[in-house]
Order: structure tokens, then sequence, then C-alpha cells
């Protein structure tokens, strides 16, 4: 009788241990597994093509027509935003950098070369934004793949710009992408 | 949460399970098994690259934040003295944190901050995403870690401040890791594998935002749970209020700390406004924590006070000894007045002392006169030794002096320079051998001074090497 008793009160304590158990993993779940299930399911959000995108404190840019943010490769504390047009990918990143605009293109051009499948890359070329920050540029080609990036270096903050697709889709849109990469702008205030 | 193990306690023993094959019985066992290999999986996936692109940063980031991790562990040690829990427990609570959480929280954060960009603006999320993900996720995923320890051995939670323990250790674990991790993000920034990002990273997390952290958030979470644990006289509508209650004083904290308050006063003050602010946000955290601790372990120590009262048994433990067992200041007094008396063997008998007493009343609180019978012969050992030492009441009562003070202010002059450190050490050979000769006890303070002054002249040897290393 006793040990009837003592079984039974195992059992419960062992069901209750189990429901227990079962609602802490629904609880990691939910966040491990349903947050992200949540952001899936929404869609991305497309921006203005005429007014400034702040995408860090101090920096802006006019993005292109039909862009949409990449929510979930944009950290907005991070001076980071990707954009989206017809999957052309365009990511631009503001960062306080210390060295010169030739070691800032020298950076991204190392970062590019190490990406696999990339054949060649031009040489660096000047330019200046609408607003007069200097700039350098540069074109990559890839296997069905090309690309281009442009670095802007103003008062130690540095703004790099990276449009990168398929041929098809970055010659369609290249005038577009590349007015818009124009318009990048570096408050000194902030 | 009102999870009843059937196993009946063993009086003297602090076991949870009499043997692995017995702990293998619980669900919560494989369930908290599973989850943290799974954290383990998701870290070394999410890190792996950058540990292999920066070993040796990696390797000075474990290094310093283990270091940093145990002088955590010490301090709740400390505070956990009167009824230490099992030490496998504390493990867990440190793997759940370290682990099951961090790794969760990363994959929450990311997706949280990318629901943001989508449903807001991008300069909200710039201001507001850490304040808003932070807490939400990660407070969420510790505070079910606490409540998996419950799973796991219910019957050590037995008072509030058990549940503070075992949430500060849950806290204690996020934090360490995620210190880690941010040294390989910063050293990822610079570029090479330099040791420099990770001695910056040490000192801003680690030293000026590392007391008001992830373990003083948990901690309050904790005490939440344990309340709901604990209070089943209560109904469950007051229960989980209560520790719903705890989890969104937690969130508040993290908020605080996480949000963009007070901005604008540290674009106008620079630099300083910068660590004014950060320095306003952190005392009111830590200050709140304290309040409540003090009220936790007010309500332990009169716990275990009580049924060693109620012996009216000197040769058990005398009025003055039940004083001096109430906290860590207390007990430590009661120590110094025994080194004074005899030296370190006198020190160690009345440590040996005060262990066997508060073990004596926590096996009288859970087993009553079995748990009285099981602690005895360890406690007449320990008085027997202490009596041998000539002590026959080990208190903690103390003078004051102007010596003492004066060593305490004299502390403070080794921030100045370090060569001020021998003052409060000459102060406490002096104030002791002083004592000794007069068969007097010897002012407190003057320990208290010494001490301080070592870890002052350890910070500025540290801060020398911080400089070193960053600046060259």
């Amino acid at each position: 009788m006793i040990a009837d008793n003592v079984l039974m009160a195992a059992t419960k304590a062992w069901r209750r241990n189990l429901a227990g158990s079962l609602a802490v993993v629904a609880g990691v779940l939910a966040l491990s597994l349903g947050v992200p299930a949540i952001d899936g399911a929404l869609s991305n959000t497309t921006v203005s093509t005429t007014a400034p995108l702040e995408f860090a404190s101090n920096a802006s840019v006019v993005p292109p027509p039909d862009a949409s943010v990449v929510a979930d490769q944009t950290s907005p504390s991070q001076g980071v935003v990707t954009l989206a047009v017809d999957g052309v990918r365009y990511r631009l990143t503001a960062e306080s950098f210390p060295g010169t605009l030739q070691q800032l293109a020298d950076r991204i051009r190392a970062e590019v070369q190490n990406v696999a499948g990339i054949q060649a890359i031009s040489p660096d070329q000047a330019v200046t934004s609408n607003s007069g920050i200097p700039g350098l540029q540069a074109t990559y080609v890839g296997e069905n793949r090309t690309g281009r990036y442009t670095v802007y270096l103003q008062s130690g903050t540095g703004v790099t710009a990276v449009v990168d697709g398929n041929d098809a889709g970055v010659t369609a849109h290249r005038a577009a992408l590349e007015t818009s990469v124009r318009t990048v702008t570096i408050d000194q205030t902030a | 949460m009102s999870i009843e193990q059937p196993a009946t306690p063993v009086p003297g023993r602090r076991r949870v399970f009499p043997s692995w094959s017995a702990a293998a019985r619980w669900p919560a066992v494989w369930f908290f098994i599973a989850l943290s290999i799974a954290g383990i999986v998701i870290l070394i996936n999410a890190f792996g690259p950058a540990i292999a692109d920066a070993p040796g940063a990696f390797v000075l980031a474990v290094v310093l934040f283990t270091i940093h991790g145990a002088v955590f562990v010490t301090i709740i040690r400390a505070v956990d003295w009167l009824e230490p829990e099992p030490r496998w427990l504390f493990a867990a609570a440190l793997i759940w944190g370290g682990f099951v959480a961090s790794a969760n929280a990363l994959r929450a954060n990311t997706a949280l901050e990318s629901i943001l960009v989508k449903v807001t603006s991008l300069s909200f999320v710039r201001d507001w995403a850490a304040a808003i993900e932070g807490p939400t996720d990660e407070e969420i995923l510790k505070t079910l870690g606490i409540v998996m320890i419950v799973l796991l051995a219910r019957k050590q939670i037995n008072s509030v401040l058990d549940g503070v323990v075992y949430g500060a250790f849950v806290g204690l674990g996020f934090q360490e890791i995620e210190n880690i991790t941010y040294s390989l993000n910063a050293v990822a920034a610079a570029g090479t594998d330099s040791l420099g990002p990770v001695v910056q990273t040490f000192v801003v997390r680690g030293l000026l935002a590392g007391l008001w952290s992830h373990t003083v958030y948990s901690a309050i979470a904790g005490a939440g749970v344990a309340y709901a644990v604990l209070h089943r006289e209560r109904s469950w509508f007051n229960r989980i209020g209560v520790a719903l209650g705890a989890l969104a004083l937690a969130w508040l904290m993290h908020f605080l700390w996480n949000s963009p308050a007070a901005a604008s006063l540290t674009d106008s003050a620079g630099t300083y406004g910068i660590l004014l602010v950060l320095l306003i946000k952190g005392l009111l955290i830590l200050g709140t924590f304290l309040i409540l601790l003090h009220f936790f372990r007010k309500d332990e120590y009169e716990g275990l006070a009580g049924p060693l009262e109620s012996l009216h048994n000197p040769w058990i433990a005398t009025h003055n000894e039940i004083a001096a067992l109430r906290g860590w200041r207390s007990r430590g007094r009661a120590r110094w007045n025994a080194y004074v008396y005899g030296g370190m063997r006198a020190y160690g008998r009345v440590r040996a002392l005060q262990r066997a007493q508060a073990d004596l009343a926590v096996d009288m609180r859970d087993n009553g006169e079995a748990g009285y019978a099981a602690r005895l012969p360890q406690l007449q050992r320990a008085r027997y030794g202490v009596a041998q030492v000539g002590i026959g009441d080990a208190d903690a009562l103390h003078p004051t002096t102007i010596a003492g003070w004066i060593s305490f202010v004299l502390a403070f002059a080794v921030l100045i320079n370090p060569i001020f450190l021998i003052l409060p050490l000459g102060f406490l050979v002096w104030g002791v051998a002083r004592a000794r000769s007069t068969r007097q006890r010897a002012d407190p303070r003057l320990r208290t001074a010494a001490v301080l002054a070592l870890i002052f002249a350890l910070a500025y040897l540290v801060s020398a090497v911080a400089r070193y290393t960053t600046f060259g």
C-alpha cells in the first residue's frame, strides 16, 4: 500500500516535471524559432526614392526606384543598410575610419578579392558625390556576376557602398544605382 | 512551478539526486542537456569563423572574462554562505545562461531587429532596438533557465534568496559569454587578431558596466520565481503576479541600461557626460538591487537564526555567535577577532564553527529533529576545536578606533599613487601586534583598509597594463 502511494506520487511528480519542462522548451522555441518565423512572414518595406534615407546617425542616401530594405541584413545601430532592387543587392555602411580614403578603398578591395568567384577588379577611379565628398570607385566581375564598390571619406567617417548582383540585374539598374550612390551625404556636425 | 520531487531529503546531505541513474529518470534533466548541446552548436556556428580568424584574441578574452566571472562567483557564494547551494546546480545555471540563453537570444534578437526595421523606421531602430530586443528576448530566456533549475531541483529552493542566487548564476553565465562574443566582434571590426580590442572590451563591459548587468537583472527575476515556488499558501494570481512583476523589474532595469535616455546630455558633455550617464543608470540599477537583496538576506537569516535561538544552548551557539552569522561582514569580524587572538589556526576554527552552526540550522529548518541529530557531531567537533584555542564566544564585537579610521582614509591615497599602499599595511601590522600584546580586540577597519588598498593597487596595475596594451 505504501509502495503504491509512493509510486503514484512519483508518477504525478514525473508528469508535472514533464509538463514544466515542455513549457520551458516551448518558451525557448517560441523565441528561437517563433520570432524568426514572424520575421519571415513580414515582407520587406519599400523606401521613398525622393527623401534621403538616414542609414546612420550622420550618413544618408537617396535610394533608387523600387528599392526595399532587406531587414535581416540591416543594422541601423551599426550604420548598415542593405537595399534590394530586382534581386540586386545594394549595401551601404557608415563607420568611423581613422585612415585615408585609399586605405578605405584598399580594405573593401581586399574583401571583394576574397569572395569566391571574383575574376577581376578594375583600378580605383576618383569620384565625387553630389555634395562634393571625394571618393574612389571600382568595378568587379565574376562568373555571371558583377558589382561595384564606392567609398567616401569625410571628417573621419567612411561610407562604403557595394552594388552586387547578376549581370542582367546590375546592367538594367546601373544608371539608377549610380545616381543613388552619388547622393550619399556625410553630416560633419554629428 | 510547484513540481515536487518525491525523493525524501537525507539529513546532513545536500545531494539533489541520490545517483545519476535517479537523475536520469526526470525529463527536466534530459531537456536541459538537449537544449545545452543545441545552444553550444548554435554558438559554434555563429562564432566559429571569428574564433578561427583571431585565436589569440579569443584565448585572451576567455582568460580575462573567466577571471572576471570567478570574482562574481566568489561574491555570489558569499551572499549564499548561510545555505550554500550544490555546485552542480550552480554549474547548470551558468551553462543555461552561457549557452542556452545566449545562443537563442542571438537568433531572437536578430529576428526582432529585422521585424523592427520592417515595422518602424531605421532611425527608431538605431536608437531603440537595443533597448527593446535585449530586455525582451534575453530576460525571458534567462528566466526560463531559473524555472528549469526549479524543475531540476525544487528542494533546493528554500528561500527567496535561493532564487536570487540561481538567477545571478544564470545571468553571470550569459554575461560572460556575451562579453567574449563582444570581444570577438570588436576584434573583427579592427580587422586583425589583435589583443587591444579585447582589453578595451574588458575595461568597458567588464569593469565599467559589469557590476550592473545581467547578473543583477536575472537575480531579480530569480527572486520572483522563488517566491512563486515557495508561497504555495498564496493564490496562483498572487504568485504568478509577483513572478511576472520581478521579470518586469528585470526588464525595466535592462531597458534603462540599454536605452538612449539622457543621450542629449552625452552629446553636450562629451566623454564625461557619457560616463556620468552610465554611472547614474548603473547606480540606480545596483542600488535597487542591493535594497531588495538586504531584505532577502534578512529573511533567510531570520529563518535560520530562529531554530538556533530556540535551542537555548550556548554549546551549540551563543547569542553573540548567532548574531555574528547574520552577514559576511559580521562573520568576517568574528573570524578577525579570532585571528587577532590566536592567529590563522583560531581563524580557521571559528570559520569551521560558523559553517557547522549554519549547516545545523538549515538541517533543523528542513528536517527538524532528524536534521539536528545528523549535524550535531559536526558541530561538536567544531566547538571543541574553538574551545581548544581558548575562545569561548566567537562573537563579532569590535572596537572603533581613530587609527582604524585614519588607515581607512589613507587606503584611498593609493588611488593617487600606489606607493601609499605601505601606509594601510603598516597600520594593519601595528594594530594587530598592539592588540595581541594588550590582549584586546583590534579595529576591523585596519583589515578593511589594507584589503581596499590592495584592490586599488591591483586596479592601478590593470589600468597600466590596459593603457600599455591599447596605446603601446
